[in-house]
């Protein structure tokens, strides 16, 4: 069981394409630049999820909405509208928009970080399980933007001038930074890097 | 620029070294590889021919038309009624001055989409009559990074959300447009399902060998 970096060579990133890695050397088929690994991608990675760490705290606090009735508004946060979801009885919808907009952010950031901590530290954690954990996070990553999706419907619908207006919060360009940079993070992280440190060691663990 | 050995593969997850599979009898052709280190999907043979998904994604962007300007609902509420096509919904959020989060939302319910739909056409068409030409590497590029931001089915979930918060306080009627947009999901979803990259590639000529 050897990695192709052992080996000298290098699978073209764009294409798939394995060949003799050279430094600088290009891909023959589909021309692409060829890396080992993704260049600087734990720099990347991490500096992409401190920078979401950031907005995630205006993101949940400040409110996401303005309801405005009569020229009175009406703020509303991503909780408390999962409240007013409840409160309702649609605690199914509600359930959704709480995984999806208060969950799956902040599992995303934390799971990342696990993984990259573990990479540094060389912790002794199931290559397997993390590669799982990092797939999971990488596909339940675009689920973020259902929030924002909801909003853009809300605000398109209810528009009834002085009576009735919904209009976006600061909130909203917090939550939808914390989705775009999340969604960088992941897509910068080369998951070989996990991989690469125990080459030598039992790889069924 | 020298190849080793063309048929060699790795995994783009753990980077392990595969060797390739060669069946001795037709039966035994596996139409999917899983990695024996890591687990991850290797490939999966294409089920289907480029010009399945030439058909296909002309129907999509086909139906992209409709989804995108036609009501996919018509709300009333205090006398008024107000119908709200995909478009419009993202053209509002840009006039309340939210130019961010419009543009982000335009980028992933129309453009990446419509954008990545158009390239697996041309890649389709060119891998069927042209795969001497170099812009079939460019449009293949394209559609991987585009499929990442193209995100319709995450859209028709929210958008039964809003409806679910709209149907207590207001008469809703759902458009045309819902329709071809839930059709252009599906379609959208089995062209993913069918293409395989990896076949379009193997198809492009690789400089220096024949």
């Amino acid at each position: 069981m050897e990695s192709a970096k052992n080996n000298g060579l290098a699978r073209c990133h764009e294409c798939g394409l394995v060949c003799r890695f050279q430094p600088n050397s290009q891909c023959p088929r589909c021309d692409a630049k060829l890396h080992l690994r993704q260049p600087h991608s734990i720099q990347k990675t991490w500096a992409y999820l401190i920078t979401a760490c950031i907005f995630l705290i205006p993101a949940n606090f400040m409110p996401i909405t303005l309801l405005v009735s009569q020229g009175k508004a009406t703020p509303d946060t991503i909780m408390s509208g999962v409240y007013a979801l409840i409160d309702e009885g649609s605690t199914g919808i509600a359930i959704i928009v709480f995984v999806a907009s208060i969950l799956v952010p902040l599992a995303k950031i934390v799971g990342i970080m696990i993984i990259l901590v573990s990479i540094h530290f060389r912790l002794k954690i199931s290559h397997k399980l993390r590669l799982l954990m990092f797939k999971f996070i990488d596909w339940i990553g675009r689920w973020s933007m259902l929030d924002l999706f909801v909003i853009s419907i809300m605000v398109a619908v209810i528009d009834k001038g002085q009576l009735l207006v919904i209009v976006p919060g600061p909130a909203a360009t917090a939550f939808a930074l914390v989705v775009l940079l999340t969604l960088l993070a992941a897509k910068n992280f080369d998951t070989r890097l996990m991989w690469d440190m125990e080459e030598d060691n039992d790889w069924t663990n | 620029m020298t190849m080793t050995k063309p048929q060699l593969s790795a995994c783009s997850h753990c980077d392990l070294l595969i060797a390739p599979y060669q069946p001795q009898r037709p039966q035994d052709i596996k139409h999917s590889a899983k990695c024996p280190r890591c687990g991850s999907h290797l490939y999966h043979k294409a089920q289907c021919q480029p010009s399945t998904i030439l058909a296909l994604s002309i129907t999509a962007l086909l139906l992209l038309i409709p989804a995108n300007t036609y009501p996919l609902l018509a709300m009333t509420m205090i006398g008024t009624t107000e119908k709200v096509s995909l478009i419009q919904a993202t053209v509002k959020l840009y006039q309340e001055g939210n130019f961010f989060i419009a543009l982000l939302i335009f980028i992933c319910s129309t453009l990446a989409p419509a954008m990545m739909l158009l390239s697996l056409a041309c890649a389709s068409y060119l891998s069927i009559f042209h795969t001497q030409s170099p812009r079939l590497k460019l449009f293949l590029k394209w559609v991987d990074h585009l499929s990442h931001w193209s995100m319709l089915e995450v859209y028709l979930v929210s958008f039964l959300v809003a409806l679910i918060k709209l149907v207590d306080i207001a008469d809703i009627e759902l458009g045309v447009g819902l329709i071809c947009f839930s059709l252009l999901m599906v379609t959208n979803s089995l062209i993913l399902t069918l293409f395989d990259p990896s076949d379009y590639w193997d198809r492009v000529t690789v400089n220096g060998i024949s």
